[in-house]
């Protein structure tokens, strides 16, 4: 299935964003996650499916003002 | 509304700023960004003696780990983190990143950020109040980056926010107080309301002379940052800063028109009446 996940395309072959992150080297890291723009806790990771074309967003801490 | 915010104080001791409850240690707040180094954010935080830093969110590829490498060194200071929502431009994008931030910061503050203009970097400040009703409503703890705008103050000022933050200037363009006439009726209309000014600060002077006017605090960032020096700068800042805040304390004279001999007239030499 193609999803885009932080505005790149990309196949992948997992069914939940759980699935993903780990599947992208996101395990362990300390990241917050979107789906269509709406936050998905920690928690509903497990329980959020994937679906065609389905845009995500990962982010992490960063510098800011 | 209009009372004087010096009657809290007693005349040489100056009270703790409190945020949502927090008691704050220092009355200037740094922004994280633009840095030449990490070391050199570090020692600038440090030489500031701020109590309080802002940071971001952005996207990270599984591979880099960019993100948990800052968040290694923001353990390192200490200080109580303000998330912000910079680059928001819409109210749905704001609510999201504000989420995220609690989440991934595990604080309920934050630094709401709704942009209208590029150019500017001007609050929409429709996008602003809409988007603050929403976050307070979460419990969330928001810091409004606003304008010198009464009503959009009282606006917010219903929607939940505890603390506001007008702006000085457009953000990073160190022009200092643009508005001082308007940001005096801000600070006066809402005496009892924690003040931070957010953006704009350029010099140190500029900060002095937010806190001469009775604001809280200032927030700024590119001034430190990108100046020459930033730990020095941080340090020029913090003085400025302690020294508004005292002489804002000790009741400064009313300006005059005409002049007033300072020098008593009373048996000056030749003085024919």
């Amino acid at each position: 299935m193609k999803i885009v996940l932080n505005g790149m395309s990309l196949d992948t072959n997992q069914v939940t964003l759980a699935g993903l992150l780990e599947e992208q080297g996101y395990k362990d890291l300390m990241i917050a996650t979107a789906v269509e723009q709406s936050f998905v806790s920690k928690d509903q990771r497990v329980s959020t499916r994937l679906y065609e074309g389905c845009h995500i967003d990962v982010v992490a801490p960063m510098q800011g003002g | 509304m209009n009372t004087d915010t010096r009657s809290d104080h007693s005349d040489n001791d100056d009270c703790m700023l409190t945020l949502y409850g927090k008691p704050i240690s220092s009355r200037l707040l740094l922004g994280t960004a633009q840095y030449p180094s990490p070391k050199s954010l570090l020692n600038s935080i440090k030489s500031a003696g701020t109590g309080i830093v802002t940071v971001s969110v952005r996207r990270e590829s599984g591979g880099k780990q960019t993100g948990q490498h800052f968040w290694e060194l923001l353990t390192q200071t200490g200080c109580r983190l303000l998330p912000n929502t910079a680059g928001c431009r819409s109210v749905k994008e704001a609510i999201t990143t504000a989420q995220m931030a609690r989440e991934l910061f595990d604080t309920t503050w934050i630094k709401l950020e709704v942009i209208g203009n590029d150019d500017t970097l001007q609050p929409d400040v429709f996008g602003l109040i809409d988007a603050a009703k929403e976050l307070c409503s979460q419990g969330f703890d928001v810091f409004p980056y606003t304008t010198d705008d009464l009503i959009v103050g009282e606006k917010l000022i219903a929607a939940g926010c505890q603390v506001l933050m007008p702006w000085g200037a457009p953000i990073g363009s160190g022009r200092g107080l643009q508005n001082p006439k308007a940001l005096e009726s801000y600070r006066r209309y809402f005496a009892d309301v924690p003040l931070v000014i957010d953006a704009g600060i350029g010099l140190p002077s500029h900060a002095s002379q937010a806190m001469e006017m009775g604001y809280d605090a200032v927030l700024l960032n590119t001034a430190v940052a990108g100046s020459g020096n930033p730990e020095q700068m941080a340090h020029a800042f913090s003085m400025a800063v302690h020294a508004g805040r005292t002489a804002y304390l000790a009741s400064p004279i009313e300006p005059r028109d005409m002049a007033q001999p300072s020098t008593p007239l009373a048996g000056t030499p030749f003085w024919i009446e």
